[in-house]
Parts: C-alpha cells; sequence; structure tokens
C-alpha cells in the first residue's frame, strides 16, 4: 500500500477549506435549495412515505368501516389512502365549523376562530433527520398555488410556515424552528406578544411568547391565538396552550407554550393561498447563542 | 470520467436513502447515517484522491438533508476521515470489507462527536444527552447496515472499474482463487 501523497494532503486541505467556506452560505439559499432537492425527490418520498403512513391509514380505513357499514355497502372499492386522510381533515375542519357555531349559538364570546381559511391541502413527504431543525417537506410547491410566508395549518390549528418553495415541493418550518416569530394573542387576557420557538428546561421544544406589560394574569392551559397583526395568518387561529409564565424583567414576561400540533402525527396539512406579506425569515441566524 | 459517473450516481442514491427510505422505512434506531458510512467505504476502496472528494459531496448531501447548519456536517466528514486515514490508513486501504465496516462506525462516531462539540461550540442549542443517544443509535444502525453498505458499493465500485489498483489486484486474485476451486471441486 503507498503513503498518502502531497496531492492527497493538499486535496485534503483544500476540501476542508471548502467545507468551511460552506459555513458561510446564507440558511434562506440553503433551504431553496433543500426544497429543489425535495421537488426532485419527490417520487421517491411519496414511495417512502406511503409505507410509512400505511398503518394509520389502515386503522382509520379499519374505524370507518366498524362505524358505518352502509357507507361500505356504497362504496364497494375502499377510498384510496389520499382521500382517507383528507376526509379526516374535512372532518376535523366540519367538526371545528360546528364547535364554532354552537359557540355562537350559546353566547360565548370566545375569541377562537373556529373558520377554516382558504387554501390547498398537501402531504408531508420529508421530517425533520438527524440534526436538522424542524422542518417538513410538503408535496405541493409553486405550480400547485403555494407561495413564500404561506401560513400553514393542521386540523384548524397553526403548524409553521412555508420558508422555500420549488416547482413540486416546498419546505415549511414549524412553530418550534427558532427562525419562527408569529404575533400571538392571549386567548383570556388577551395581552398580544411575539411567539418564538425555543427549547424549555428540559430540552423540550416549545415556543416562548414575548409579553410586556405590569402583570400577566395567564393561567397554564389558556390558548394562545394568533393575533393578525403580521399578515401571515388571519386573527384567532389556534396556536397552542400556555405551560408556565415567567417574569424575566420589570415589566418583561416570557409565557412558554406548548404548540397545539403534535409534529409526529401530521401527515396532512392544509396551505394557506392568497396574497401573503413579506416576513423575515429566519428571524434569528440559526447560529444563534444560547441565552 | 468513470470516477464522475460512479460519483454522480453515488449522490443520488445516498440522497435518496439519507431522504426518504431510511426515514420512511425504518425506525429511528435503525436509521443509519447512509452518507458517512459510502463515504468511508469508497475511501476504503477507490485511490484516496476519489475517496476524499466522495467524503466532501457525500458531506454536502448530509448537511442538506440532517445537519442544523449547512457546511458543519460536510467539516466534521471531512475531519473524522483525516483522522482515521491518520490513525488506519493501512488497515482502511486493504480492500477489506470489514475494515470498511469498522471505519464506516468509526466515522459515525468521529464526526458526530465532533458536529455535537463543534455546534456547542458555535452556540447552537443541542442538548448533550439527546445528542449523544442520537449518535449511540447511528452507530448501532451503522453496525446493522454499515456491512451491506460497503459491500455492496464495493461491489459497484470493482463493477464500474473505479476500485484502487491494489484492492482490483486483489479481489481479482481472490475471484480466481475461487473459481479455480470451485472447478476443482467440480472435476472431483
Amino acid at each position: 500500500m503507498r503513503r498518502p501523497s502531497t496531492r492527497s494532503h493538499f486535496l485534503f486541505w483544500g476540501l476542508l477549506c471548502a467545507a468551511l467556506l460552506c459555513c458561510l452560505v446564507p440558511q434562506t439559499h440553503v433551504e431553496s435549495v433543500r426544497a429543489q432537492a425535495y421537488s426532485t425527490l419527490t417520487p421517491a418520498l411519496k414511495i417512502c412515505r406511503v409505507s410509512q403512513s400505511r398503518a394509520e391509514t389502515v386503522s382509520i380505513a379499519t374505524r370507518i368501516e366498524q362505524e358505518s357499514p352502509e357507507q361500505k355497502a356504497e362504496e364497494p372499492q375502499g377510498p384510496a389512502p389520499e382521500e382517507l386522510s383528507q376526509r379526516v381533515d374535512w372532518l376535523t375542519a366540519e367538526n371545528l365549523r360546528l364547535r364554532y357555531a354552537l359557540n355562537r349559538a350559546r353566547g360565548n364570546s370566545s375569541l377562537v376562530n373556529y373558520e377554516i381559511p382558504r387554501g390547498i391541502s398537501a402531504e408531508v413527504i420529508a421530517r425533520k433527520t438527524l440534526w436538522q431543525e424542524p422542518f417538513f417537506g410538503l408535496d405541493r410547491g409553486e405550480a400547485d398555488g403555494v407561495q413564500m410566508n404561506a401560513g400553514v395549518l393542521h386540523r384548524g390549528a397553526v403548524l409553521g410556515r412555508i420558508v422555500a418553495t420549488a416547482k413540486h415541493a416546498s419546505s415549511m418550518a414549524l412553530l418550534t424552528h427558532p427562525g419562527m416569530s408569529i404575533t400571538a394573542r392571549l386567548a383570556e387576557c388577551r395581552l398580544e406578544g411575539v411567539l418564538r420557538g425555543a427549547r424549555d428546561d428540559s430540552d423540550e421544544q416549545v415556543c416562548k411568547m414575548s409579553v410586556i406589560g405590569k402583570e400577566v394574569p395567564a393561567k397554564p392551559g389558556e390558548h394562545v391565538l394568533t393575533s393578525g397583526y403580521d399578515g401571515a395568518f388571519p386573527p384567532g387561529l389556534w396556536l397552542g396552550d400556555v405551560i408556565e409564565v415567567k417574569k424575566t424583567g420589570d415589566v418583561q414576561w416570557e409565557v412558554i407554550v406548548r404548540p397545539a400540533c403534535k409534529e409526529n402525527l401530521v401527515e396532512t396539512v392544509h396551505v394557506l393561498t392568497g396574497k401573503m406579506p413579506d416576513v423575515p425569515w429566519p428571524q434569528m441566524s440559526s447560529g444563534r447563542r444560547r441565552n | 470520467m468513470r470516477s464522475a459517473f460512479f460519483l454522480s450516481g453515488l449522490i443520488l442514491i445516498a440522497a435518496v436513502l439519507q431522504a426518504a427510505v431510511f426515514p420512511g422505512l425504518l425506525p429511528p434506531v435503525l436509521r443509519p447515517d447512509a452518507c458517512v458510512l459510502l463515504g468511508i467505504a469508497v475511501l476504503a476502496f477507490a485511490p484516496r484522491e476519489t475517496g476524499l472528494i466522495a467524503v466532501f459531496l457525500l458531506g454536502i448531501v448530509a448537511d442538506l438533508f440532517s445537519s442544523g447548519r449547512f457546511g458543519l456536517l460536510t467539516v466534521c466528514y471531512m475531519l473524522s476521515s483525516g483522522i482515521i486515514l491518520w490513525a488506519a490508513w493501512r488497515e482502511l486501504t486493504r480492500g477489506d470489507v470489514l475494515g470498511a465496516w469498522i471505519g464506516g462506525l468509526a466515522a459515525t462516531i468521529l464526526a458526530h462527536a465532533l458536529y455535537i462539540f463543534i455546534a456547542r461550540r458555535c452556540g447552537f442549542e443541542l442538548p448533550i444527552g439527546q445528542g449523544f443517544a442520537t449518535t449511540l443509535s447511528l452507530v448501532i444502525a451503522g453496525a446493522v447496515w454499515g456491512l451491506p453498505l460497503a459491500y455492496s458499493c464495493g461491489r459497484v465500485m470493482y463493477s464500474f472499474g473505479v476500485v484502487s489498483p491494489e484492492v482490483r489486484e486483489k479481489w481479482a486474485a481472490q475471484a480466481r482463487l475461487s473459481a479455480a476451486r470451485r472447478g476443482k471441486a467440480l472435476r472431483v
């Protein structure tokens, strides 16, 4: 065997320098390249996604068959998995709408917006792997009407925002992403602030809402909703629930919020369409400092 | 030219494995870092320059799909492959699949431990316990998948003709020997 030659040494150090230079590439460029890669790999990602979600889809299908045998007679061949997951989404949206109507009929002055804004349905084809920040790859892109900064909902609650688009796929950041920032409002005490992705003391991924006020009478379990000031989401959409309230300064408070959606269970999402505002992304650089 | 053709195919396969196949079909504890395993296999069987370029390109792929900061995983891949070459270049480049497998495991540990260290030094919120749990699961998955990946990578490289002359000579001699044994067995 030959000993490593001088040429190999030069190549090694050259490639190491190139790798170090790669660290200087802006994160927004990386995300658009990632969205392009998802767009190219969409067929492979979809095949693997189908096999992944088969078990869950089969359990939903079994439940529907058990609940409505007459429906089974109408449909001799069972519905496709995509159709089933869309049906689940539609039923959830309908459930939210009916709850809203019931709330109104009872005269409750809830601030929660149960109406689902206009948008398109998309499937999650890629998830966070290894050391990645909380990201999802979606199977809808610019060709389907997905726009940059569009809000993404899951079963009526806010899940995150589109941060990069390609022709047939897009990349979205979840609420727990450290670069995410959404204007929010506490449902009962009506205080407003900015919600950001973070980690709590036990390293669980949560959101932190910065609030300025003399007193913050929020209680654990209180709903946190979108205030609509950033323009990415309509007001009144559910973001999550309060876990804890901490005082960080004389008039500064930090509200720890658990997101409404469990990211592991999300299969299909609802991407909002319409005119989207220019929202800064990421809010902080990814190479952020610890507090 | 042949190496370029092989490397472009390898990158595509690594991207599909890393982004789609392993996360989609396997439970979390059995999802290996396919890029580092393939990179070390190429480094073990191909000429050193081709191997280093492969490790760099596969690092870029891993960065794109599995890293918190683009470029950081590539740096860790390059450093870990450099350490392995410095410490055990003779054992690694002997044309032995077991050597490539063990090298892949060592590179997985080194690259991800370096990632945790550098990321924490750079101020990323990376919990150390969770980081080492992830590294342990990668090592377990690497132990399961490393050998088949190294073997199939070596076979493909041999059929493409991109293995180093020493490895080609060794494998050709092994093939001649096993053919001769088969012939002898048939004659008996």
